[in-house]
């Protein structure tokens, strides 16, 4: 291979987002490349997101000055505020500054102490003990205590909430049969049989009060996700004399512990937030208030900052990254997220069942044209579920195509001449069936002929996810912390979110061990060894991470990207100079 | 005159009741349900949980009970509450009705005027270069759909100009300022569509007059330009225009979806979409109904005024 074309080699895996830029220098040095090739690289992967980060978001910070209201541009609206009730992201966006915790997620996706100011775990992994933050109050200006989080755990648990996301605390001891307790299945039990049943299944439950500021949590077995689980959305604290006031339900009035508190709320359209005097973290908040206006549309939300009737935008379009980078007024944060954009077969049907289909389906895939039509390039191409910062990542580059090998096997499987088959996706996220459509061209360079099917949000869950009625499905997840959670909720035999039907004991037995391991280090070799069986089983071909980014005003300081979307750094964020 | 209103009033019915068990069941054949959509793809849970959820939702009741229980409510004038965001319909209503109606008489007030004017001047100057512009003009009116007016006005006041902002809505009450700022946009987008098709429509109903006899023999008997045009030919071509004017209209309030969707605007519209996405059964059955009502009982009187109007129908 010359220097010339080793050269333009590099310069393609650059701008495909596919080589770090330590990676690049490297390579760079090894080729003996001129300066000004390296400087055309460099700039190449400045252009490119996914390799070193946002330039204009490292800035020398001014001194904290408290005042002013923020402007916020929102995705969606969140509809209700009781994530409990309602798991909805839009929800947790909403309130995320209103509300705490007991952990917190920090940009690096550890975690931190929030209203929990310290623990201690037993030897054997089982036993949490927190210690509640003293003088933390609610927006009400009653105490918090450790009765407060008891009962918010509990509710979540509780049947009569009805809550999807009780696999948040799934790990607590009784923590299952208290979210199953009086369901359909044993005979059909009368309306007081199956309170009786609650009612068992809330005193058996792992939760004990020690004192007021201590709160005794016993889990099933060891988790090692557990304090990360804890710092999700679904477990705010609530105040329990505030929400037995409002009969249970606090789907349109927010009392909680964080630095701002809801003064107004009109569906689809804004919500108004004051600065809270009382909250726990000295000095903090720095603005008198948060004013968002929900603006759906793409054009809308980049419309607003650009206009001038927001300071901020979360979900920057990625259709208008560009653009944003480029104007002088704003600053971008952000790119690194956690979702993953995927194919997923059905193995349990032909032809999908025979693994030398899947590895054929797996060597046609080109990632470079789907992150260009997705997400406009806004991408980083992943052989794996994880993105390759993560530090479970199992460390490797998807392949380039290679057509003539995916022939081979899928001759070796006894389809030579290719088949007819169909491939699902969501009607509704370009960013989904963008791919969809890119692959269905790719595939027919095999001669599998894919007729596409794109249904909304409701159907495609209930086909796909439920019913498991499909071929082949192009779809994501999003917003995992611990790798944890992403596997045993996808690949673990029986999970819900295993849609595809994979099965493998090795698997099962492993995310057993990374749940229970609680040495960092094990625990990602671990999860790089189920990463090494999936790409050999491949239930999945993962495509691409999609970056995520936030527009602000230039003189806002203090402000933190964090993978999972969470702006809960703008309780740290203000105004400064110009 | 008496038994044919009874008569009438009385049909309503039967028919509300049939719209009633026709969206209950079209909302339900739909796959997927409120737990479905709530739960996601992202959450793990358990066939058992899962049917807790949609427990909670009073989903595990047969489907004629649900029905039954659904229609106790309404008779006594409860819509219920959605099951996602707990509201109940009816502040909802209150919220909702006041932005779509307004939307759309804005909408049909900015566009009425240009239409009606242009249309008769491009039939008294036909075949004008005037005549062909306008033509051209509203060709466009009619290809571009709303949704690209839409953006490209984002993309001209607020991208470029910075005049206004392409979300932000504010009762009329509060701030009329802010109001119309928020809804200018929202309102042209409408508008350009339905202008240009009632101008079309102007022009030709004009020019199916103005060939009349009975407009010869006055321009014949001497009368101005003018005061035939406001005497003879207005006056005759103003049903055909009023006719479909009225079912443009009432397609302006179909083309709400989508424009209330891009301005963020808290319309009914907006509200309906979210709730068949969501399947929210009981906002979507309940807004159903309650615009089925009004359609009806608008019907309803224009029977009874043309029985006014007309004693032979009064039989019918």
């Amino acid at each position: 291979m010359s220097d010339q074309s080793a050269y333009k080699d590099l310069l393609h895996e650059v701008l495909a987002g596919r080589v770090s830029r330590r990676d690049m220098m490297k390579r760079a040095a090894a080729l003996g490349l001129s300066a000004s090739a390296v400087s055309t690289l460099s700039m190449a992967a400045v252009a490119v997101p996914g390799i070193g980060s946002v330039a204009s978001a490292q800035e020398a910070t001014p001194a904290p000055v408290a005042g002013g209201t923020l402007r916020m541009g929102m995705q969606a609206d969140p509809s209700q505020f009781d994530p409990q009730s309602l798991s909805a992201t839009a929800i947790w966006r909403s309130i995320e500054n209103m509300y705490d915790t007991l952990t917190r997620i920090k940009p690096d996706l550890t975690i931190e102490p929030s209203l929990a100011e310290s623990w201690d775990i037993s030897e054997d992994g089982t036993v949490y003990t927190f210690h509640i933050r003293q003088g933390v109050t609610f927006h009400d200006g009653s105490p918090l205590t450790a009765d407060d989080v008891a009962f918010t755990y509990t509710r979540l648990l509780d049947p009569a909430t009805g809550s999807q996301s009780t696999a948040t605390l799934i790990s607590i001891k009784g923590a299952q049969a208290l979210a199953s307790a009086g369901a359909a299945g044993e005979g059909t039990p009368t309306p007081t049989d199956s309170q009786a049943a609650v009612d068992a299944a809330k005193a058996a439950l792992g939760i004990k009060v020690v004192d007021p500021n201590t709160l005794e949590i016993t889990l099933e077995a060891p988790d090692a996700s557990f304090l990360t689980s804890i710092s999700d959305g679904s477990a705010i604290i609530y105040s329990k004399a505030f929400v037995e006031a409002n009969n249970n339900d606090v789907t349109q009035v927010v009392n909680g512990t964080g630095p701002f508190k809801l003064d107004e709320y009109i569906p689809n359209t804004s919500i108004k937030a004051s600065r809270f005097d009382g909250y726990w973290e000295q000095g903090l908040p720095y603005f008198d208030g948060l004013e968002m206006t929900i603006a759906a549309e793409d054009t809308a939300r980049t419309g607003l900052i650009i206009q001038g009737g927001a300071d901020y935008i979360e979900y920057a379009p990625l259709r208008d990254v560009d653009t944003l980078k480029q104007n002088a007024d704003l600053k971008l944060y952000g790119e690194s997220n956690t979702n993953i954009r995927f194919l997923g077969f059905n193995l349990t049907r032909e032809p999908f069942n025979k693994l030398e289909v899947r590895q054929a389906i797996a060597k046609v895939v080109d990632r470079t044209p789907m992150i260009e039509s997705c997400v406009f390039g806004h991408g980083t191409a992943v052989a794996t579920v994880f993105p390759p910062d993560f530090w479970a990542a199992l460390d490797v580059q998807p392949e380039a195509p290679d057509i003539e090998g995916a022939k081979q096997l899928m001759a070796t499987a006894g389809y030579a001449d290719g088949f007819k088959t169909t491939m699902t996706s969501w009607s509704e996220y370009s960013f989904l069936s963008n791919a969809a459509i890119v692959l269905q061209e790719q595939l027919k360079q095999i001669g599998i002929e894919a007729e596409m099917v794109l249904l909304d949000a409701g159907t495609m869950i209930q086909t796909v996810y439920i019913n498991n009625d499909f071929d082949m499905a192009v779809t994501g997840t999003s917003g995992y912390v611990d790798p944890h959670g992403v596997m045993i909720e996808n690949f673990m035999t029986g999970s819900s979110g295993n849609f595809v039907g994979y099965s493998n004991s090795q698997v099962d037995d492993l995310i057993n061990q990374g749940q229970v391991e609680s040495d960092t280090e094990k625990r990602a070799d671990i999860y790089r060894q189920i990463q090494q069986i999936l790409l050999q089983d491949l239930p999945w071909v993962d495509f691409f991470v999609q970056n995520q980014f936030e527009a602000l005003k230039k003189n806002i300081y203090g402000f933190e990207h964090i993978p999972t979307g969470s702006a809960i750094k703008l309780r740290r964020s203000y105004f400064a100079g110009e | 005159m008496l038994q044919f209103i009874l008569r009438r009033v009385l049909l309503l019915i039967p028919i509300l009741f049939g719209v009633s068990v026709i969206t209950f069941m079209l909302v339900r054949s739909l796959p997927g349900d409120p737990a479905t959509v709530a739960i996601g793809v992202d959450q793990r849970i358990t066939p058992e949980q899962r049917e807790l959820v949609r427990k909670s939702y009073g989903l595990d009741q047969s489907k004629p009970v649900q029905y039954v229980k659904w229609m106790q409510h309404v008779v006594t004038g409860d819509l219920g509450k959605s099951l996602r965001t707990k509201r109940p319909l009816t502040t909802e209503l209150k919220l909702r009705l006041p932005v779509t109606v307004e939307l759309t008489l804005l909408a049909g007030l900015l566009g009425i005027i240009p239409a009606l004017s242009v249309g008769v001047l491009a039939a008294i100057k036909r075949n004008s270069a005037a005549d062909y512009a306008a033509t051209v003009v509203t060709l466009l009116g009619i290809s571009a759909p709303s949704f690209l007016v839409a953006i490209l006005l984002i993309l001209l006041f607020s991208y470029h100009l910075k005049w206004l902002p392409p979300v932000g809505y504010e009762k009329f009450t509060v701030d009329p300022v802010k109001n119309l700022k928020g809804m200018i946009m929202p309102a042209i987008s409408l508008a350009l569509p339905f202008a240009a098709v009632m101008m079309r429509n102007t022009r030709s109903a004009v020019l199916e007059v103005i060939n009349q006899e009975y407009v010869r023999v006055a321009r014949a008997k001497g009368l101005s330009g003018s005061r035939v045009l406001t005497r003879h030919i207005l006056p005759n071509s103003a049903l055909p225009i009023i006719t479909i004017g009225g079912i443009q209209l009432a397609g302006l309030l179909g083309g709400t979806v989508i424009i209330e969707q891009i301005f963020g605007l808290p319309g009914l519209g907006r509200y309906i979409y979210d709730a068949i996405r969501n399947r929210d059964y009981p906002v979507v059955q309940g807004v159903t109904l309650v615009l089925a009502t009004i359609f009806v009982t608008v019907s309803m009187l224009v029977d009874i005024l043309y029985a006014v109007v007309d004693p032979r129908l009064r039989r019918a």
